[in-house]
């Protein structure tokens, strides 16, 4: 197998927490894997992205040009990013801040919004996570749920809850 | 082709956090370092471990404080090491050259972004020549190491201390931005640290003993001379034993890409493109940049039609190799001098190119 995903948006959209959680997640479960974030200058408010690489196989190049899965958070990404993705591919759309023409390979979804009505607008990273893995089904919900719950140490108890709650919410989005 | 290895108990590591990794498992005892990205989370590693540890971090007040810091700690017959990116590493090149001069063993990592000057903190291979060529003034060589995955930024750290005390001298592991960021699982080194030699020259205290001196100052008429010419046997000892290389697909190939590093890495994946579309590609990668492994380069360049060298560079380990394959074959450049990491289609053209281009012979 050779899964190559591709996560953008902005910086403070827990871009990388969601790149270094399935890089994490996945060891283990796949004999290969690279994360590689955009680094130093990008910062809060900036563009953000990071590449994970799942594969059975070793990874010669760790820099995709082609992607297999994207999660596009904000408008900036998608001209960058959208025309990486595979003919076959899958690219979750964060519909709330994103106008794009429909493309059967998008699932859109309203992943701010939602996140903000089940009380964090911040949570929509793991909204979009939701999403996508109820069509890649390459990591286990039972790992992720506990990676959330374990991972947010010192958070208030709300804030895993939101996070909880909004990747439920992706799960179980039709699109 | 690659083969798939089995899934062991492995940690998912930054590059830089790897180094640092590597360095406590080695038995560093002493870092020394001042902040710069795309460094910064070796830095930030050590300051967290070190301590745990029982050993010592001190973030200096500037680079040359770092590695003079690392000057005093190896003059004691501590395992020392410093780090910093590119501009930082040309601030150290004084104390590097004061280390090889006074023969004290000693890691520094260059994590290398794009220069001239502050240059930019993407990742670049443009500080090979101030590396493998000396860097400081002098005489004298480090021996360098060039990773192209995390793992080997953890098992070249490891091994960077056993040369250094090895050989008594400074060794570099020269990484870029690319591999100090990106995260990979790896195997941690598991075994005891690399034994350290005994060191007569140390400075521990003059008590019931003669005094030691360890200087790179040689005054005295001929002193200086028969110095160097201790230095060089080392470097010439180095160059018998050390040189080491990776070769993939270079038999029955046709034209091979000469690469260190990320670029190396990006390599693999194109000689395996260019196969697929029939052209017979292989990788000649240098793993130590200093010395340079001339012989097992000029072997192969006795079996193939061309080399291309990649580089994230405008040319600088390209002049070892044509050192190297002395005219037997022709060498053909692509660089990229400004911070950008090529992409394997881009690595894929200039060797379909150059291909091309004998072809129409």
């Amino acid at each position: 197998m050779l899964e190559r995903i591709l996560i953008a948006g902005s910086g403070g959209q827990g871009i990388l927490l969601i790149g270094k959680m399935l890089a994490q997640l996945a060891i283990g479960k796949v004999p290969y894997l690279t994360f590689f974030p955009s680094y130093g200058a990008e910062v809060r408010g900036g563009t953000s992205n990071c590449q994970v690489i799942l594969s059975s196989h070793e990874i010669a190049s760790p820099l995709a040009e082609e992607f297999d899965s994207l999660m596009i958070m904000n408008q900036q990404s998608a001209p960058r990013f959208l025309p990486g993705l595979s003919p076959t591919g899958l690219a979750v759309i964060n519909q709330s801040l994103c106008r794009l023409a429909h493309d059967k390979r998008f699932i859109m979804i309203r992943a701010t919004d939602i996140a903000d009505h089940l009380g964090n607008a911040r949570a929509a990273n793991f909204v979009m996570l939701g999403a996508w893995l109820a069509h890649k089904p390459l990591i286990p919900v039972p790992d992720v749920e506990q990676w959330i719950a374990e991972s947010f140490t010192g958070a208030k108890p709300a804030v895993i809850e939101a996070n909880l709650k909004a990747f439920q919410a992706g799960l179980k989005h039709k699109s | 082709m690659a083969q798939q290895k089995p899934i062991s108990p492995r940690v998912l590591m930054m590059g830089n956090e790897a180094v640092g990794e590597g360095a406590i498992r080695a038995g560093c005892q002493c870092y020394f370092g001042y902040p710069i990205t795309p460094q910064n989370e070796l830095t930030a590693y050590m300051a967290k471990h070190m301590l745990e540890h029982g050993r010592v971090f001190i973030q200096s007040e500037s680079e040359l404080a770092a590695i003079s810091m690392v000057f005093g700690a190896a003059a004691a017959g501590a395992r020392a090491m410093t780090s910093s990116s590119s501009p930082g590493i040309s601030l150290k090149q004084e104390g590097i050259s004061y280390l090889a001069g006074a023969r004290l063993p000693a890691v520094i990592v260059n994590v290398q972004r794009g220069g001239p000057g502050l240059g930019g903190i993407d990742p670049s291979q443009c500080d090979y020549f101030q590396a493998v060529k000396g860097g400081g003034h002098g005489d004298y060589h480090c021996i360098v190491l060039a990773p192209a995955s995390v793992q080997d930024m953890h098992d070249m750290t490891v091994e960077a201390f056993r040369l250094a005390d090895r050989y008594r001298t400074p060794v570099m592991v020269l990484a870029d931005g690319r591999l100090g960021q990106m995260m990979e699982p790896i195997t941690l080194y598991a075994a005891p640290p690399p034994p350290v030699p005994a060191k007569p020259w140390a400075l521990t205290g003059a008590t019931k003993r003669e005094a030691r001196n360890i200087r790179s100052l040689f005054m005295a008429e001929g002193g200086l001379e028969k110095h160097n010419i201790i230095l060089q046997e080392v470097y010439q000892q180095i160059k018998r034993t050390e040189p080491r290389s990776e070769e993939i697909l270079t038999e029955n190939c046709d034209y091979a890409i000469a690469a260190w590093g990320t670029c190396a890495r990006i390599a693999k994946e194109v000689i395996q493109k260019a196969r697929a579309q029939g052209l017979r590609a292989g990788l000649f990668r240098p793993i130590t940049l200093w010395p340079f492994p001339s012989e097992s380069l000029l072997a192969l360049a006795g079996k193939v039609k061309a080399l291309l060298v990649v580089e994230m560079n405008a040319g600088q380990m390209l002049e070892d190799v044509q050192l190297a394959v002395k005219d037997r074959v022709p060498v053909h450049f692509s660089g990229y001098p400004g911070g950008r990491v090529p992409t394997t289609s881009n690595m894929l053209s200039a060797l379909t190119l150059m291909a091309q281009q004998f072809r129409g012979l």
